[in-house]
């Protein structure tokens, strides 16, 4: 292929990719930076303004680290706004807190505390950009400080990792409190006849309640019953109205949005579409064994009478996480292995699949959507759920070849990271090889007069600026816009030089999937080393 | 566009990494010119000076500076900026000759090969 062939593929590529807009302007409503109602493309002068509050609230945050900040202002500047929404609202390793904000103070501290507390369905009213942090935010937070028995603080802290914060639940309640129960009236008859398995519910509960507890003697006597005229539906209520058992629901539900498995609203509502991710969970579960024991749903979740349902989450909270292997390495180098060893028909399959997969997350991913009001959210903080999936690459890749549907939200919240670091990679690479073959300029234009300054650098490092203005306010704009210019250049210049030594060695066998994965290995690479360099441990 | 061009461009642009060139120019338009094979910005017009060049030797570390005395008396700010252009200048050949020399390299043995 002639290069001047490759790089226009690539540019086409690159546009086809999702944005990260969709993401960003997410997270801005989460934070409260945004009305839901402004989420659209219509509002984005609002979704620019409200951008550039969040970045003057980082700025004065510090408990986000200055190195941190430098790096990824080398990298470039929309990296820098996606990577620090996603890390201020992520559950996976988000920031932690040396203190709690005063009251009535409204920063980026006290959204990321109302953030999370409605994540977890703490919070009842929408979060505004008025949302100070008062008495409310308080006596939320100490309900959830209860519930897991540390203080404030340390609660808001617990909440940046969810594993932790469950593995904390898990040791400090005994075993039988993670026996819910919950109303489900609008599940259909199917369903709960295909749940409607006591007697296997029953053999799985001995097991994790390690016998036949006084808990389990009684659940068997009033409550797992063949005949529904003596079951004790009271006892079903009053469960499911215990609040520590509706935020344990409310978890699990978080668990399942944030694995792929549950696409729904995040609220209190354990309906079908709930219920579905928890068996789409255990079927996910069943296929990523290699000849381990396989479980069936109504082991864990059974159908007892008059809409309630029983639910083992125990079980699910201990044996459901994917596992983390550490071992496992790279999701997308165990990718590229597949891939290359794959036949030429798999491959071309896994390349029409995955454009396909691309197509249908461009569609839904333009904008962020409402569901009854509420804003519809996708789960981009795809860290660990990433690094449990790398041990999965051969199940993964046949997936995308047979286009198996059941895990599809599984699939495209992993594709959805691949194709955001495709485009990013993308563009670092066409950056480095437009500056390699001219030069960069940059402009900057003055809003209200018709001042403008121009900068061309040169890889010769030859610089030449022209302005038709000696206005301060527009130089000062400039050289602030300008003051990572260079870094970014040399940034763009490292993925240039790593992928056209990737390319090199591949040649006799590359192919067009192979060679955006490699783009994507390359880019994460360059930026984890980076990384490594700028952000050492003192 | 074919390896060989990429290559061209690729040397012509770091042949003279031995003098640096920094220009601030005032005016209210600009054309681009070829100097010496190089691409270079001016401004659109005939007068002299309008502005400030300096020339660096990164060897024997001669800095020859040319600025008119209006440009300097009036434009202050623009002078202070020069200087801020001349660190960028040192940087982008600091930061990034040995990238550009391993991707020259890459490039010329995926040719040959």
């Amino acid at each position: 292929m002639l290069l001047q062939e490759l790089l226009g593929k690539l540019e086409i590529e690159g546009d086809k990719s999702p944005s990260k807009k969709n993401e960003d302007t997410q997270h801005l409503v989460e934070l409260g930076y945004l009305p839901l109602f402004h989420a659209t493309p219509f509002f984005s002068k609002q979704v620019a303004l409200a951008k550039q509050q969040f970045l003057e609230d980082l700025q004065t945050a510090n408990y986000i680290e200055a190195p941190e900040l430098e790096l990824y202002q080398k990298i470039g500047p929309d990296e820098f706004v996606s990577y620090f929404l996603r890390k201020v609202t992520d559950i996976d390793e988000g920031v932690v807190f040396k203190s709690l904000p005063a009251p009535k103070e409204i920063s980026l501290k006290s959204r990321i505390i109302h953030y999370r507390l409605d994540l977890f369905g703490m919070w009842i009213q929408p979060l505004t950009t008025q949302s100070p942090y008062t008495s409310r935010t308080d006596v939320q937070l100490r309900i959830l400080a209860e519930h897991v028995k540390l203080s404030t603080l340390e609660t808001a802290n617990l909440l940046a990792d969810i594993e932790k914060f469950t593995d904390h639940l898990l040791s400090l309640y005994p075993q039988q409190d993670f026996i819910l129960s919950f109303k489900s009236p609008n599940t259909d008859d199917g369903m709960r006849k295909k749940l409607q398995r006591r007697g296997a519910f029953k053999s799985q509960l001995v097991d994790d309640l390690e016998g036949r507890t006084d808990f389990f003697k009684q659940l068997k006597k009033n409550v797992l019953r063949s005949n529904d005229k003596k079951i004790d539906t009271g006892f079903l209520s009053s469960n499911s109205r215990n609040p520590l058992k509706l935020f344990l629901l409310r978890l699990i539900q978080v668990h399942q949005w944030k694995n792929g498995f549950y696409s729904g609203l995040l609220d209190d509502d354990m309906g079908p579409v709930t219920l579905q991710s928890t068996l789409d969970s255990i079927a996910f579960y069943n296929d990523g064994l290699d000849g381990g024991k396989k479980i069936k749903e109504f082991q864990v979740l059974t159908y007892v009478t008059d809409g309630y349902f029983l639910f083992n989450a125990l079980f699910f909270l201990r044996k459901y996480a994917i596992e983390k292997d550490d071992k496992a390495g790279d999701l997308w180098s165990n990718m590229h292995e597949e891939v290359k060893n794959a036949k030429g028909d798999k491959q071309e399959a896994f390349q029409n699949n995955l454009e396909g997969m691309r197509k249908q997350l461009d569609g839904e991913d333009d904008h962020p959507k409402q569901k009854r009001g509420l804003l519809a959210r996708i789960y981009f903080g795809i860290g660990s759920f990433i690094k449990k999936l790398a041990g999965m690459a051969k199940k993964v890749f046949k997936w995308v070849v047979k286009k198996v549907t059941k895990f599809l939200n599984v699939l495209k919240n992993a594709f959805r990271d691949f194709f955001k670091n495709l485009k990013t990679g993308i563009k670092a690479f066409l950056d480095g090889i437009k500056f390699i073959l001219g030069n960069k300029t940059s402009v900057t234009m003055d809003d209200g007069t018709s001042g403008w300054l121009l900068t061309k650098f040169r890889l010769d490092g030859d610089v030449t600026s022209i302005a038709n203005s000696n206005d301060l306010e527009l130089i000062q704009k400039h050289i602030h816009k300008n003051k990572y210019m260079v870094s970014t250049l040399g940034f763009a210049l490292t993925v240039v030089s790593v992928i056209v030594k990737l390319v090199f060695r591949a040649l006799n066998f590359l192919s067009w999937p192979l060679l955006l994965i490699n783009i994507v290995k390359a880019f994460k690479s360059i930026k984890a080393s980076y990384q490594t360099l700028y952000l050492k441990p003192v | 566009m074919s390896l060989d061009e990429l290559i061209e461009k690729a040397q012509n642009s770091i042949d003279d990494l031995i003098n640096l060139k920094i220009q601030t120019l005032m005016g209210s338009d600009f054309k681009t010119t070829n100097v010496d094979g190089k691409e270079e910005l001016a401004l659109d017009t005939d007068n002299t000076i309008t502005g400030i060049t300096s020339k660096i030797n990164l060897v024997d570390g001669d800095i020859t500076t040319e600025i008119s005395e209006p440009f300097y008396k009036n434009y202050p700010e623009l002078v202070q900026f020069h200087q801020s252009r001349e660190t960028q200048g040192h940087q982008i050949i600091e930061n990034n000759i040995k990238v550009i020399g391993e991707i020259i390299g890459t490039v010329k043995l995926w040719k040959s090969s």
